[in-house]
């Protein structure tokens, strides 16, 4: 198929448009259009892992169409091993998302599902996109539904925290257009002139176009964007507001999904196209990375409010993430990119995990609970499962991903490497202590005797998820076989 | 070339005496009328226009001309375009408000069409006495549409207030008007840019004071203080008109004029005028900040808009005019239907334009909730809107001729604004919901509505259409 990945993207689009005509009281129906569409994006998405050329390192799957000639700005997807297994990731995790959400929101269930599937749309978008001025348009455009999710089904601090948000998005976005705008004007001068928005064409010719100080400034501007979504430190105080107060869901998409689009930024923008400045640029990010990890864990410590745990445990992982990325050596990087999955895969069901006992007690203070393993068992394995997940245990998703980061960490700066891996064991403390203190012990407030354990809904969010964790912990090799040579494309033009 | 005078060219002369036809039409149609049925006099004046339109569209459009005193061109008969959407748009929304706030109603649209001839005549104007006289026409029939609640004090202060400076401010016009005859011997636009010498202070001051009577048309700071008290008080539908027929004719008179002799005038004015864009955003989008008053924070967004097309005029590249163009388009589409919803939901009367009062309007609400979200959203510029390209259009130029830092300043201004967008939605969307009535509201409404609505997010889409015709509509 010619068209598949705007099938992928716009097929959640298009449910959304359907459900516009479906009145508001058939909350059934709202709920078989979202979940349709939502599976059907997933389905139509498999062929792109099944069809996808292994040891090509270039886009695959491109698609081309005009859009404005006059300003050089063409509709045009693709994606390589960087951003196919985000694609998948968006569609697989939005299922559960909106089916975990049945049954939770009640109230305003259209604008819901509707605002969901518009943020999938734009999501996607943002992976595929192959023109600079479309890949603003899907980041700038992805704001809106969040806002909405945050803003409208959060708790109660939500429209602060809505509001924060935007702003500190759009703060850094406007930014990036500015220097979007100039690489568009100058991008293409080493090539004899022209003006384009094309990636791949930006690519080959941006990093001659500029002397060092311009390709510093706009290094800079997009990546003050992507810092404030990924979040680095000191970038990250919206973080932890948002996911408080954005609905379960709204968290786990937030968490799985759009900071991976900060990361993304960097590994697809910020490195191809000016990679002098990214190379001066490696100790600044490098140490906000090795602080965001240390300062993110040490907050986690200390958090009373499971969800507030999670957020902050975000911060950590993804400085790894950053960390990775910015070894600039293949082990780093492919490590890097496998871990935005894996954090997306644990941190999401971790934010499902609080959920479950959030609808059920309405509290998500840790100090609320304790001796859930004896009342819930089937919960506390899955929780367990997770959790180990998260702090990197050997076997499961998250031990590849930051074994392989610090790998890279290590063969270009050793300090970093050594001062990071304390970030592994912090995050063993406070997930054990958590995990601790909400599992075991005696169940001492009353409240908690009566709780009923997994659902039928609940166990549907959970195995799909657990799944892939076991999967890439055991078995990594054909997530790595395909990110790995799009990853060596990226390191041959920083030499 | 001064013969062509005595030559007629009723080809250019069509679409005004068409316009100022129909507005005499309108007020003889009024006196037919019974009392019951004046209400009907809104289609008439809808049609008229539309007829105008089409007739303007086929013959100038496709046949331009210039003389000595009108330009026919395609430039002209774009901004024909802008104002005669904002006027037809504010027309089909005006009847609700006029009926709630019990107004005569025929000669409130005849003098809309007056302001749209005049407006045009502004736009087409080829020499500075024509475009004076543009300027008076419309100038006159808005200082008597600011006032057209006569028992309200607030709308008569407006009047007063905007009839006091604009007239101030004509002065200021026709002694520019007068250096300039000194320095160059002409009042023909193209003379004077031809005989411009930026040595001669006569030239130098004439420009300048001319300059000045078009910023405070536009709102540009520092002559921007009228219009937040102007557009409080005039009635809403006129506040419409106000920030997007008279504002983009503002800026057609600016183009006409100020395009090629701007860039005559010196490094100096360069400066200047750096500093006036860079304070008109910052000080409009300030000030909206710390308003509470739906309308009022209209009226400072619009000074902050006004500076968004400074900048793209300062950049006086070939991309400059048709992303004014196109941004006066989206901002027409956009401003008039915030304005509708801001006054619809005004259901209390006077007072009514809190912000507070928005609270739970997207369940009471959810037809106009939606539509000001999407109206807000192309204000604060973000895709898949009309405002966003608009934006988008005006700072590449800015950026092509190498205003960096005014861009930046821009676009951080425009950061700025999502705050108080966004509040309107918070408002709207987020807060516990009062004890709002529904609003009740005709179906001319809902459609003009609707067209904005279309026309944002087609506009957004698919600007390329758009795009296509204004590059055949360049100075």
């Amino acid at each position: 198929m010619d068209n598949l990945l705007s099938l992928v993207v716009f097929l959640p689009l298009a449910g959304a448009v359907l459900l516009i005509f479906v009145p508001r009281g058939n909350q059934s129906l709202i709920k078989g259009i979202a979940l349709t569409a939502a599976l059907a994006a997933f389905t139509a998405s498999l062929p792109l892992y099944f069809n996808f050329e292994i040891a090509n390192p270039n886009m695959q799957f491109i698609e081309r169409y005009q859009w404005l000639p006059d300003l050089g700005i063409t509709y045009s997807l693709g994606i390589d091993g960087i951003s196919l297994f985000l694609v998948l990731l968006t569609t697989f995790i939005t299922v559960p998302c909106i089916y975990g959400s049945f049954g939770v929101i009640k109230d305003k269930l259209k604008g819901y599902m509707f605002s969901f599937l518009l943020l999938e749309t734009g999501m996607l978008g943002v992976f595929c996109s192959l023109d600079l001025f479309l890949f603003y348009i899907f980041w700038e455009a992805m704001l809106i539904p969040m806002y909405f999710i945050i803003g409208i089904w959060g708790g109660p601090r939500r429209i602060y925290a809505a509001l924060k948000f935007f702003i500190y998005t759009m703060v850094g976005s406007v930014l990036m257009l500015v220097a979007i705008i100039y690489l568009y004007l100058h991008g293409m001068d080493s090539a004899g002139g022209g003006r384009t928005f094309d990636i791949l064409l930006l690519m080959e010719n941006a990093p001659h176009s500029f002397p060092l100080a311009a390709q510093m400034y706009m290094f800079a501007a997009f990546a003050l964007a992507f810092a404030i979504k990924v979040p680095m430190f000191p970038f990250h105080t919206w973080l932890p507001d948002a996911h408080v107060e954005a609905p379960t869901a709204g968290s786990v998409i937030l968490a799985g999904v759009l900071l991976k689009m900060g990361t993304y930024g960097f590994i697809r923008f910020c490195i191809p196209f000016f990679p002098a400045a990214a190379k001066e640029f490696v100790p600044l990010i490098s140490i906000l990375a090795v602080i965001g990890i240390v300062y993110g864990a040490m907050v986690s410590v200390i958090q009373k409010d499971l969800k507030k745990l999670v957020a902050y445990s975000s911060v950590s992982h993804l400085g790894f993430v950053m960390l990775g990325l910015f070894a600039f050596n293949s082990p780093g990087m492919v490590g890097g990119v496998l871990q935005m999955i894996n954090h997306g895969l644990s941190t999401g069901a971790l934010f499902f995990l609080v959920g479950v006992i959030y609808e059920r007690r309405h509290t998500r203070m840790i100090a609320d609970f304790g001796g859930l393993a004896k009342i819930m068992p089937m919960y506390w394995t899955v929780f367990m499962i997770v959790t180990l997940s998260s702090l990197g245990l050997p076997g499961l998703n998250g031990f590849v991903g930051e074994f392989l980061i610090l790998l890279g960490a290590f063969q270009s700066n050793q300090v970093y490497a050594i001062i990071s891996a304390s970030g592994v064991i912090l995050a063993a403390v406070y997930l054990l202590w958590m995990f601790r203190r909400a599992m075991y012990g005696k169940v001492e407030n009353p409240a908690n005797e009566k709780l009923s354990d997994l659902n039928l809904r609940e166990w549907l969010v959970f195995i799909p998820l657990v799944i892939p964790i076991v999967w890439i912990g055991i078995y990594p090799y054909p997530f790595l076989v395909r990110i790995g040579p799009a990853v060596e494309k990226v390191i041959a033009l920083l030499h | 070339m001064r013969s062509a005078l005595l030559q007629i060219d009723f080809h250019i002369l069509l679409p005004h005496i068409l316009l100022a036809g129909s507005a005499i039409l309108v007020l003889l149609i009024d006196l037919l009328l019974p009392a019951s049925r004046k209400s009907l006099n809104q289609l008439f004046a809808v049609v008229f226009l539309l007829i105008t339109f089409i007739v303007t569209v086929f013959t100038l459009w496709t046949d331009p001309r210039t003389s000595s005193m009108l330009n026919g061109d395609r430039f002209s008969v774009f901004f024909f375009i802008i104002f005669t959407t904002s006027a037809v748009l504010v027309i089909m929304t005006a009847d609700t408000y006029l009926r709630r706030n019990n107004i005569n109603l025929g000669e409130f649209y005849a003098l809309i069409i007056f302001a749209v001839c005049g407006a045009s005549i502004m736009a087409a104007a080829a020499d500075l006495i024509s475009l004076f006289l543009g300027l008076e026409i419309m100038s006159v029939s808005l200082y008597v549409l600011a006032g057209f609640q006569r028992e309200k004090p607030a709308s008569n202060e407006a009047a007063m207030k905007y009839f006091l400076i604009g007239a101030f401010f004509s002065g200021f016009f026709l002694f520019g008007t007068m250096l300039l005859y000194a320095a160059t011997g002409t009042t023909v636009i193209y003379n004077i840019i031809y005989f411009a010498n930026s040595s001669n202070l006569l030239f130098l001051g004439g420009s300048v004071l001319i300059l000045i009577a078009f910023a405070f048309k536009a709102s540009l700071f520092p002559f921007h203080f009228w219009s937040p008290d102007v557009y409080d008080g005039a009635p809403t539908p006129i506040s419409a008109f106000m920030a997007t027929g008279a504002k983009a004719a503002a800026f057609a008179a600016l183009l006409r004029v100020f395009f090629y002799l701007y860039p005559l005038m010196g490094l100096s004015a360069e400066t200047a005028l750096w500093v006036v864009a860079a304070l008109t955003m910052t000080i409009g989008n300030v000030l909206a900040l710390a308003q509470s008053n739906l309308k009022r924070m209209l009226a400072f967004s619009s000074i902050a808009h006004a500076g968004y097309l400074f900048v793209g005029f300062l950049a006086s590249n070939e991309a400059t005019v048709q992303a004014i163009m196109f941004y006066l388009f989206a901002y027409t589409l956009m401003n008039v239907g915030a304005f509708t919803v801001a006054y619809l939901i005004n259901v209390r009367g006077e007072g009514g334009y809190q912000l507070s009062n928005l609270a739970g309007m997207g369940m009471k609400n959810p037809f106009l909730a939606i539509v000001m979200a999407v109206f807000m959203f192309s204000l604060a510029g973000i895709p898949p809107t009309a405002g966003f390209f608009g934006k988008f259009y005006l700072f590449r130029a800015a950026l092509d001729s190498g205003f960096v830092y005014l861009v930046i300043i821009a676009v951080l201004n425009s950061a700025l604004s999502v705050y108080y967008y966004l509040r309107v939605l918070v408002i709207m969307f987020m807060q516990k919901e009062t004890d709002l009535p529904s609003v009740k509201y005709n179906l001319a409404v809902s459609t003009a509505l609707i067209l904005c609505v279309i026309g944002i997010l087609n506009f957004g889409v698919f600007p390329g259409s758009l795009m296509n015709l204004l590059k055949l509509a360049g100075l």
